[in-house]
């Protein structure tokens, strides 16, 4: 029997889909079966992200409403075996095209079959909010070092908590920038764990390759040399119960010698 | 001259409902002589063709016409037909008959359908579909989901450039276009096993030889 997360923020633009996607290769590339579920109704990402847009056949509204059987909407990532599924979003659909108790029961049936079911919530607290809580055992908020995104985290796991997940919510604090860091600008990590008053999953730092992989349809976390990927792949391990400590955040040092070459 | 008219013919018999006549004075001319058929042959089923000619009957009229024959259970009406067609059905047919002409930018999520073929002049972006009951050509530039013969035509063809397509679908069958799955011609039909072929547009004159002879096919 799998275990359900749902990956929200409140907030837009903290990288919830960025998240979802790297949590979900990671715990493939670690023999887990894994299934990630896009619920951004009429604004699908997940697929893209994936590299996996142009094999969308059915959505979750499909399947939501009998007309397309769940294997036949969900799309095999062959490049994780047979370990890594998607269940697209309509691009065409309104986020109210999809009921809670259609996505709690998508995901039970789900539920022998896979490991890990990753739900990735839209922004915001309304319908698509609901939706994608609704199907979940415990949820994996998302957050950047950021007053407003902070703020939009507290409201969120407040309304998680008032919902009865079987499991405590969990904070990934993300792109978090080692330069602010050194120089002492940033907002400090452990004030914002401690703000929020939830365990810290991990910290991701703020990395030029997310963004390139990402559009070239990867995941960070296939580059097992780059930061971010590492932190990505300690998620994956302290989601699985292991315990990893946290990477220390450190600005990489650019030299004389780079400067002058990588202008 | 009567409202109800009775021929037989080698295809059995036919009703004729005078167009002119009032529905009250059909209905019961009918009534009787149906009643009198009824007497003069006492075995055998016998069904009837009813045409209307240049009336179409309303709902109403047709439950009345039907209620005529319940109380003869022998007897039947195989068809009801009209020489004449609805306004709406008339301009539907007109409708997919025509070619249409669609362009400008088709964005994500956005979702054109045409009843007939269409020939597609403009931007399709990644995200978007065109559907068709027809055939599309496209001469603009397509990245979305391309979907001719829908849903269930399967002598549509898709004909223009369609490296760039997320997927080509022709009635119920898909084909994903990728690195590994390239579209191989700019021609897209689907063969007697109902697979997906990809061919060069020249071959369209033979595979598809109706296209090309609209007034002897419409």
């Amino acid at each position: 029997m799998g275990t359900s997360y749902v990956v929200t923020s409140g907030k837009g633009g903290v990288g919830k889909t960025t998240t979802s996607a790297n949590i979900g290769t990671a715990l493939a590339l670690r023999g887990k079966r894994v299934v990630l579920l896009d619920l951004d109704i009429g604004l699908r990402n997940l697929d893209a992200v994936l590299g996996l847009s142009n094999r969308i056949i059915y959505d979750i509204v499909d399947v939501a409403t009998g007309r397309a059987k769940l294997r036949q909407a969900l799309i095999k990532d062959k490049r994780f075996d047979d370990n890594l599924y998607l269940l697209p979003a309509p691009q065409n659909a309104d986020k109210d095209a999809l009921e809670p108790e259609q996505v709690a029961a998508v995901v039970a049936e789900l539920k022998p079959d896979f490991d890990f079911i990753i739900l990735d919530s839209p922004a915001g607290i309304e319908q698509g909010f609901r939706n994608a809580i609704a199907g979940a055992d415990g949820a994996i908020v998302v957050t950047t070092p950021e007053v407003s995104a902070v703020s939009d985290a507290d409201r969120v796991v407040g309304l998680i908590e008032q919902s009865s997940m079987s499991l405590p919510p969990k904070l990934i604090i993300n792109r978090v920038r080692p330069h602010m860091v050194q120089n002492g600008t940033a907002m400090d990590v452990d004030d914002v764990t401690q703000h929020l008053g939830i365990d810290l999953l991990g910290l991701i730092t703020d990395d030029d390759d997310v963004i390139v992989q990402s559009n070239k349809g990867e995941t960070v976390v296939m580059d097992p040399d780059n930061d971010a990927s590492k932190r990505y792949r300690n998620v994956a391990r302290r989601l699985l119960g292991e315990t990893v400590p946290l990477l220390p955040v450190t600005a990489q040092k650019t030299g004389f010698w780079h400067k002058l070459f990588h202008r | 001259m009567d409202a109800v008219v009775l021929k037989a013919s080698s295809d059995g018999f036919t009703l004729r409902l005078d167009e002119d006549a009032s529905f009250e004075a059909i209905l019961a001319q009918l009534t009787d002589l149906i009643a009198h058929l009824y007497a003069e042959t006492p075995e055998g089923n016998v069904s009837f063709t009813v045409t209307t000619g240049n009336r179409l009957l309303t709902e109403d009229q047709r439950q009345h016409l039907a209620a005529v024959f319940d109380d003869y259970p022998r007897f039947a009406v195989s068809a009801l037909t009209a020489d004449v067609v609805d306004a709406q059905v008339a301009a539907a047919k007109v409708a997919a008959a025509r070619t249409h002409f669609a362009g400008g930018v088709v964005r994500s999520g956005q979702d054109l359908r045409y009843e007939g073929d269409v020939v597609f002049t403009g931007v399709l972006h990644p995200g978007a579909s065109i559907k068709a009951t027809g055939s599309i050509f496209l001469l603009g530039h397509a990245e979305g989901v391309v979907h001719a013969g829908f849903p269930d035509n399967a002598r549509a063809v898709v004909v223009g450039d369609m490296t760039g397509v997320e997927q080509v679908r022709l009635a119920d069958a898909v084909a994903i276009i990728d690195d590994e799955h390239p579209a191989a011609g700019d021609l897209c039909y689907m063969d007697d096993a109902h697979m997906l072929n990809f061919a060069p547009s020249v071959q369209l004159r033979q595979l598809r030889p109706w296209i090309f002879d609209q007034v002897e096919d419409k």
